[in-house]
């Protein structure tokens, strides 16, 4: 292991990736322009909620849905959990099993399996029809 | 300090990081010139590409602006951008095998993975098509190994992960490396004595 290590890292030493000047200074307005934008959006961000504030206060006092509050159902104890949690708590589960029952066979329940956890593609995608798959392949190309 | 560009030392850090908090840009810019080099080798050898990498290098000292109200100073600098560098490096990496395995399976062939002056080079070649076989984490565990040698626990600390992970992770990352570069560059690593060790 010790003489694999050596050669991995003369390899790694002779490959190292360097920066350009014109790169570093990319760097640097590329920052700058995403803060810039971020303070654009802050400021749309803010005005929106005031008028969402004022849309909920209306909504509230007018009471639409007689004072129930919303159940708690399984999928929030689920988002509620890490990543890791989810594959740790559902390792054991068949993926045939896992795919239908935790994350539903319609196309955003896909989507979401197959963005966001690492899920066995081909399983996941055939329980699609040809044009959800397409679909779906366009909105991941994006 | 290691890899400073001209006199760094953590006092020179901390008063930078003070003024950046309080709106000193040029402070800012002098945080990202001295770290951008760094996190730009660790953001390439998880994605082996140079747009990729540079994409995630601005949007790490993005965030990292993003956050300066709330950084304490409990880790430094850059082991706080390391942190956000490799976690972005980790999302983007793996978005990126799932529409490889979605291309496949449409029969749409694979995209090249790495750009074309890695192309060119057939030792840089070699080491990126092994470094495709490993997962989005252990290339991670791989890639911080290899550019920092933190230790497993400050490894773990990055990843978010425990410590027992990080050493499953690059035992089988290293597993993987060998058994692809003695394939790939067999003159270089076909002769290991001590392979299975």
């Amino acid at each position: 292991m010790r003489e694999f290590d050596e050669k991995i890292r003369e390899l790694w030493q002779k490959t190292q990736p360097v920066l350009t000047s014109y790169e570093r200074e990319e760097i640097r307005l590329g920052v700058w322009d995403r803060v810039r934008r971020h303070r654009r959006a802050l400021v749309l961000r803010t005005a929106i909620a005031s008028a969402a504030v004022v849309v909920l206060a209306v909504v509230i006092a007018l009471n639409p849905f007689g004072g129930s509050a919303p159940k708690i159902d399984e999928s929030s104890y689920y988002l509620a959990l890490s990543d890791e949690a989810i594959v740790e708590q559902l390792a054991d589960t068949p993926d045939s099993i896992l795919y239908s029952a935790f994350f539903g066979d319609d196309i955003d329940s896909i989507a979401t399996a197959v963005l966001y956890y690492e899920v066995n593609i081909s399983i996941a995608l055939e329980k699609l029809t040809p044009q959800e798959q397409e679909e779906i392949l366009l909105a991941l190309a994006e | 300090m290691e890899d400073g560009k001209g006199k760094w030392s953590e006092s020179v850090e901390q008063e930078l990081v003070a003024r950046a908090k309080n709106g000193d840009k040029g402070a800012f810019d002098r945080i990202v010139y001295q770290y951008q080099d760094v996190i730009f080798r660790l953001a390439y050898r998880m994605l082996d590409n140079r747009d990729d990498a540079l994409d995630v290098v601005q949007e790490t000292f993005y965030r990292f602006w993003r956050s300066l109200k709330s950084f304490r100073g409990d880790s430094s600098v850059r082991l706080y951008l390391e942190t956000i560098a490799t976690r972005l490096c980790i999302s983007r990496y793996r978005k990126r095998r799932l529409l490889a395995s979605i291309e496949d399976f449409f029969g749409l062939g694979t995209r090249p993975v790495w750009d074309e002056q890695i192309d060119s080079d057939r030792i840089k070649r070699a080491l990126a098509e092994a470094m495709n076989e490993l997962s989005p984490r252990e290339r991670a565990v791989f890639v911080l190994r290899m550019e920092r040698e933190y230790s497993t626990e400050q490894t773990a600390q990055i990843l978010g992960i425990s410590p027992g992970t990080v050493k499953s992770l690059l035992h089988r990352a290293n597993d993987k490396m060998r058994r692809k570069l003695k394939r790939l560059l067999p003159e270089q690593f076909g002769e290991e004595k001590d392979e299975g060790v």
